[in-house]
């Protein structure tokens, strides 16, 4: 064999080398693009099914979210009609307890009135705690921002209070921080609300001793000021092992202190949410025994006095020259309203016994003040008081909405309505001597 | 037109004429890629028609009867290389009948872009009649690949090939 032949020879092994190696790669493509083309299967149906159930627990989620907003409503209204309906007729009876304690009775009859007197007042508490509650956990409650004087706000609660402290021979005391600003913006009534039901917390727990309001400045910037606010009352105290439940909604210290002491155990857990919601902080110090501190923060907004533009007339007018309208459907709850009036010395009282009788009594004569229940047949007060609101009047008169609907949507209603103020029922003769007070300072003769 | 059938065709080439005459075929065609075809790529089928015709001229056998001489070669070709689609199969009807679901479903797996020839299938009595859709015109490969499937299962087969139209073409196989 001469060179050149093995040259031919070892150049066509090599050719041959290299088609083997070709075929060979493309051989090993294919298996990888087949392998390719599985895996893509797989990823594709494993997407397919992932989206399916995706979609199936969104659906599910849907479903049950809808269902738990269903609920929701459920029960907001549930407690709406359920506050309507016990108010109603709690305001015939705390009306005519009221009422009744002031005629001739004996002792024991006395007695036994004060008890329909104090059971249906702690009913009516019981039940505007419950709401509360259920309106701030809910989400619902908006905290108002009105120019307020924190001194003038909280001096009413000790004033509302001193009745309740010499029952129990407690001496109410407070101490006002000098730096306290003149006006800052706040929601006055949550505040009244959160200290007058820790005063009230003092007061019953206390036995002959001392209940403290301090009201401290802690941080003051050039347009926020923080406050702390304690009361220190000297009485049983708390056990250290009960404070952590304190906050909790229907807990007592104990089941003996709940008979002894009474009450809904809902106070603390509404102020905890409150004071939560105007992003401050509550908590509590006490000695078994000698006394406790309630205290909690709470930063507003610096605030000045708006000038009042309107000029209120002081001139006092006799109680019997007043007309006053009750727009009312239900017998009892006329009856309890204008004996309260009566004794508040006001006997010029008309009543209608719905919104169109109101209506109506309007072509002939008008009136100062209009008490306007919410629902009537016929024609419910929001829509006879936009009705009167129409009408060219001289002298329009001046609207309380009375109602057993207690809810903050409701005021708001009236108020858009056309009403002047409110009153939940059932009417506290207190609250409602008030207003009329108010009123006749109020209204231009 | 898979890049496998160029392949193949050339192996045949080799094999039957030799590689000077391979390369001799691969000049005349004038080839865009000088005949550098790889199994895995898909490509002109005119490109295999002008090397068949330039076989043709050089070793003065007729067209058809080269392809159809391909067609049979090339049957033997896939049960070498896909011997997983012969495995089970011992008839060549129940074979001839799965063309078209089974081995085309394959191929298109790995080349979602290849446009295969369709082969229409009825079985009539002893008779099994192949319809074949294609208008690439290699009816006579498709003969070809039938041959070699008799080949291949052990059978003799009687073809009758009618052109229905342009495109179409019937072979009605008994054995």
């Amino acid at each position: 064999m001469n060179d050149l032949d093995l040259t031919v020879e070892k150049l066509q092994r090599r050719l041959a080398r290299e088609k083997r190696a070709k075929q060979e790669a493309e051989k090993l493509l294919e298996e990888k693009s087949l392998d390719l083309y599985r895996a893509n299967q797989q990823l594709s149906t494993f997407a397919a099914n992932l989206e399916k159930i995706v979609e199936q627990r969104t659906h599910e989620l849907k479903i049950a979210l809808l269902k738990a907003e269903a609920a929701t409503r459920a029960k907001t209204e549930f407690l709406a009609t359920i506050s309507h309906e016990i108010r109603t007729p709690l305001n015939g009876v705390i009306g005519m307890a009221s009422i009744l304690i002031d005629t001739p009775l004996d002792d024991e009859q006395l007695n036994f009135v004060q008890v329909i007197d104090t059971c249906g007042k702690s009913l009516l508490s019981l039940i505007n705690d419950i709401l509360d509650l259920t309106k701030i956990e809910s989400g619902n409650l908006e905290l108002e921002q009105q120019t307020i004087s924190i001194v003038d706000e909280f001096l009413n609660c000790l004033t509302m209070l001193e009745g309740q402290a010499a029952k129990q021979q407690v001496t109410l005391r407070k101490t006002f921080s000098p730096n306290i600003p003149d006006y800052v913006l706040g929601d006055a009534t949550r505040l009244k609300q959160i200290v007058t039901n820790l005063l009230s917390n003092a007061i019953k727990f206390t036995d002959q001793g001392n209940v403290t309001l301090n009201v401290d400045v802690i941080e003051k910037t050039h347009s926020t000021v923080t406050f702390k606010i304690s009361v220190s009352d000297t009485g049983i105290g708390i056990p250290s092992d009960k404070i952590d439940c304190l906050f909790k909604p229907f807990s007592q210290v104990d089941s003996s202190t709940t008979r002894k002491y009474g009450g809904t155990g809902l106070g603390l857990a509404i102020c905890a949410k409150l004071v939560n919601l105007m992003g401050g902080e509550i908590g509590v110090e006490s000695e078994y025994g000698k006394g406790t501190t309630f205290f909690f923060t709470f930063t507003a907004q610096l605030a000045t006095q708006e000038v009042s533009t309107k000029t209120h007339h002081a001139t006092q007018q006799g109680n019997e020259l007043l007309s006053i309208l009750i727009v009312e459907d239900n017998l009892i709850n006329q009856k309890v309203l204008q004996i309260s009036l009566k004794k508040l010395g006001f006997t010029n009282v008309t009543i209608a016994n719905d919104g169109m009788e109101c209506v109506e009594l309007f072509n002939a004569q008008t009136f100062d003040v209009i008490f306007m229940d919410m629902q009537m047949p016929r024609l419910d007060g929001l829509d006879a008081t936009r009705i009167i609101r129409s009408l060219d009047l001289a002298k329009p008169p001046y609207i309380i909405a009375l109602t057993a609907n207690a809810f903050q949507e409701d005021v708001k209603l009236c108020k858009e309505a056309g009403m002047n103020d409110f009153l939940a029922k059932p009417l506290d003769t207190k609250i409602l001597k008030e207003k009329i007070e108010l009123l006749n300072k109020q209204i231009e003769f | 037109m898979k890049g496998m059938v160029f392949t193949e065709f050339f192996n045949l080439v080799e094999t039957a004429f030799g590689a000077d005459m391979l390369d001799d075929i691969i000049d005349d065609a004038n080839l865009p890629n000088d005949g550098a075809y790889t199994a895995v790529g898909t490509y002109d089928h005119m490109e295999l028609v002008a090397m068949v015709v330039a076989l043709s001229t050089r070793s003065g056998m007729p067209v058809p009867d080269l392809v159809k001489t391909f067609g049979t070669y090339l049957f033997g070709r896939f049960v070498a290389l896909y011997p997983k689609f012969f495995t089970d199969v011992n008839d060549s009807f129940v074979f001839l009948s799965g063309i078209e679901d089974i081995i085309h479903a394959e191929v298109l797996k790995l080349y979602p872009d290849a446009s295969l020839p369709k082969f229409d299938v009825q079985i009539e009595g002893d008779e099994l009649i192949m319809t074949y859709h294609s208008n690439r015109h290699f009816a006579d490969l498709a003969e070809g690949l039938i041959i070699g499937a008799a080949q291949h299962f052990n059978e003799n087969f009687e073809i009758v090939k009618t052109n229905l139209d342009e495109n179409s073409t019937e072979f009605r196989i008994t054995r």
